[in-house]
């Protein structure tokens, strides 16, 4: 009987083995693919989806087997944990969300049901590449990965400030295995970066690259040292993003000239994150620009509000694209009620103030009032004035207005909060109109020059405490020994 | 097959079959030996299978050839490539090398590989040089042996990444290796891991490519300036032969080989 049994389990383990490997993956690991990954991945791993018309970069193709976020080296499979890493932590600046929701045992079925959609790829040994103990950054390290920046001509591709800028413009004709453009990653932008922006991260890309990708595999012509001293140097180029409601804008005497000014750069700031604008047809569920950084000061007449933003490639309308532009919106009269406009170009009843900046025409701002975004009429007149300026990647564009307001104007008062929203479109990728990023509505406010009594006051009470303090004291001690 | 050949699960199953066996017939040796043979028996067809590709070095006697000349209808003429990159080191425009075809017709560059050869003689130590030279790959078209080395160089003074990549259809591939040769006389050396045929681009300057044809036999031509190419000591049997051309497309042709024999292969082009 024992022989029996041990021959039956002999015949079974041949077949069991062999044909999970030719057959379609872990049936475990399908269930939940076909459950919650198959909508963007497609059934058959091939990305045919609901969603590959709606998301940038469009959702993974595993069939190609080219597999961008590897820890090993070029032209070898990624590792399981490379695979699980992507699925716990998701990628940043994409449509694949971090998934918690399975159990370690869930996510090891998943990636083994990937990996059967690509057996030429996962039939190679997937070795991780050394990543060693980073040095620590200093100045002179930072200095050096600058150099090797230029000389490992990291710059031609990702421009001078890391920005995706590169000025040899090749990224015009950048491909991915999957046949879609691409762009080079901005530096500055830390959570965009897909294969994360930590140190060891950057260090990891540089080295291995990103398959199917045109970032390229550093390992074998850049000595270690070198390349964690590019890493340090890249992760110096992250902006710290100051996420917040409301700006401080700050008295000054006289405004900075130009909006490249280096003046600017010492007055406070806010980060608005924004996205698609995916109420109204036509909807923008590809947009680009996923940050402006926003500054404010104001004199006893004027008010200037400073945006920037990135943009790998400027483009002012003239080869047939929409141009690059930027809008700045405000409540039409002032906000006194709680609730506030739509926030998407008003309403009939709460109508916004726009002003926009265009790349094609540089010094002018086009203004109009909105009650909804089907009914917008351009102002006749208005105050509002711009200037702008595209450094190295950098759009920086200067609002600025007399602090009194006209009719239809948005309502300039010290010392209230004053709500603003920001839409910006990049015409490389079709946006104008309706169809840019979008942020919610923030405040800016301009901050009262702190008056002398604040100075004059507090001191001269606090003497009087000091005083009264000391006269109770001697009493105290007088009556005690009386 | 020699063990070393042998995937890890081959080996974990045979573990596991050693063990149950093992609990099972404890002390009962002659069974042991029995059921050995048999779980060996059970095993050996999945090994065979799961190794179907693998190439078996024998030593080949009294083989034959295949040998003959690759031609086109008529003249093609070559496109000119446009640049507009780094122009002082690449020029303003250079020829394709696409259609590099003699006076009598005979077209060079055509890779002509026998297909899917289960044994025949060792594979040569030939490694398979691609250098960038003024923004072009030489050589444009070659024949590379899994087992042996790409050796990728940078002649130029800019910037070049030579990317390898199994074609999947139209704009689309599987990259291979994607490597970065910032400098001039940069080499880097990697093993020819993955058969087929490739694309060798620079991501760089768009217009560079070349072909890489990486063989897992010996049995592998690229064709001269006379269209002509042979390929030696095949053992005897009918094979499938596969003439291609980056220009002129694809055709795929049974030969049959016999002992001490050259078998004619020639084949005209048309281009469409």
């Amino acid at each position: 009987m024992r022989i029996l049994i041990a021959v039956l389990l002999a015949m079974c383990f041949p077949v069991l083995g062999y044909g999970a490997e030719n057959a379609a993956g872990n049936p475990e690991g399908k269930k939940i693919y076909d459950g919650w990954c198959a909508q963007c991945h497609g059934y058959k791993g091939d990305a045919d989806s609901f969603t590959k018309d709606v998301s940038l970069p469009k959702p993974r193709d595993f069939t190609f087997g080219s597999f961008k976020f590897r820890s090993t080296p070029s032209g070898d499979p990624p590792t399981s944990e490379d695979l699980t890493k992507v699925i716990r932590n998701g990628n940043p600046g994409t449509s694949m969300p971090p998934w918690s929701r399975f159990s370690d045992a869930e996510v090891k079925a998943i990636v083994e049901h990937v990996k059967s959609f690509a057996p030429d790829t996962f039939a190679m040994e997937a070795k991780p590449i050394k990543i060693g103990t980073p040095p620590k950054a200093s100045k002179e390290l930072i200095e050096k990965g600058k150099a090797e920046f230029k000389a490992a001509k990291c710059v031609d591709c990702h421009g001078n400030a890391g920005r995706g800028n590169g000025e040899k413009g090749w990224q015009d004709d950048f491909k991915t295995d999957w046949g879609y453009g691409i762009a080079p990653a901005d530096y500055t932008h830390g959570w965009e970066l897909r294969n994360g922006s930590s140190l060891e991260d950057i260090y990891r890309t540089i080295s291995v690259g990103l398959s199917g990708t045109p970032m390229t595999s550093y390992m074998d012509s850049l000595s270690d040292d070198k390349r964690w001293a590019l890493a340090h140097f890249i992760k110096s180029l992250q902006l710290t993003r100051q996420l917040g409601l409301a700006l401080k804008v700050k008295k000054t005497d006289n405004l900075p000239s130009k909006p490249n000014d280096p003046a600017w750069e010492k007055v406070d700031y806010m980060d608005l994150p924004i996205g698609g604008q995916l109420m109204f047809d036509t909807r923008d569920f590809t947009p680009v620009i996923t940050n402006v950084r926003v500054r404010g000061l104001y004199t006893t007449k004027e008010l200037a509000i400073l945006l920037q933003w990135t943009d790998k490639k400027p483009n002012d309308g003239s080869d047939g694209k929409p141009t690059d532009s930027i809008r700045i919106q405000f409540p039409v009269k002032k906000h006194e009620a709680t609730e506030l406009p739509y926030f998407f170009m008003g309403t009939n009843k709460a109508p916004v103030n726009l002003w926009q900046w265009k790349a094609s025409d540089m010094d002018k701002v086009f203004a109009s009032v909105a009650k909804g975004h089907e009914n917008v009429e351009p102002m006749e007149k208005s105050d509002a004035t711009a200037m702008a300026s595209y450094d190295d990647g950098l759009y920086s564009v200067v609002f600025k207005k007399e602090l009194k307001s006209a009719k239809d104007d948005p309502v300039f008062e010290i010392g209230k909060f004053i709500p603003f929203s920001i839409t910006a479109y990049d015409g490389r990728n079709g946006e104008e109109n309706i169809r840019g990023a979008i942020s919610a509505w923030y405040y800016l406010m301009m901050e009262p020059p702190t008056p002398l009594k604040v100075y004059v006051f507090p001191p001269v009470i606090s003497l009087g405490v000091l005083i009264v303090g000391i006269g109770l004291h001697k009493k105290l001690r007088k009556n005690k020994r009386g | 097959m020699a063990i070393w050949e042998l995937r890890w699960f081959d080996f974990q199953a045979a573990t596991v079959y050693v063990k149950y066996i093992k609990v099972l017939l404890k002390e009962e040796t002659v069974k042991k030996v029995f059921l050995g043979a048999l779980v060996i028996m059970l095993l050996l067809p999945a090994m065979v299978f799961a190794e179907v590709k693998a190439y078996e070095v024998v030593d080949v006697k009294d083989g034959g050839s295949i040998k003959g000349k690759i031609k086109s209808s008529g003249p093609v003429k070559d496109p000119v490539l446009e640049i507009k990159k780094d122009e002082n080191v690449c020029g303003k425009s250079a020829p394709a090398n696409m259609y590099i075809i003699s006076g009598a017709n005979e077209v060079k560059n055509v890779i002509v590989a026998v297909e899917d050869v289960a044994k025949g003689k060792a594979i040569p130590k030939t490694d398979t040089v691609i250098d960038n030279q003024k923004c072009e790959f030489v050589p444009i078209v070659a024949v590379a042996y899994v087992g042996d080395k790409y050796i990728i160089k940078n002649s130029d003074p800019i910037f070049h990444n030579t990317s390898l990549g199994i074609l999947l259809g139209e704009g689309k591939k599987r990259t291979v290796y994607n490597l970065a040769l910032p400098n001039k006389d940069q080499v880097i050396e990697k093993p020819v891991k993955v058969a087929g045929l490739q694309i060798v681009q620079c991501d760089a300057h768009a217009w560079m490519r070349a072909f890489v044809y990486a063989s897992k036999s010996p049995y592998a031509a690229v064709t001269n300036d006379k269209g002509d190419f042979e390929i030696k000591d095949l053992l005897p049997g009918k094979y499938k032969v596969k003439i291609w051309h980056e220009g002129f497309g694809e055709t795929i042709k049974d030969v049959e080989v016999k002992a001490g024999q050259a078998t004619a292969l020639d084949h005209t082009f048309t281009k469409k």
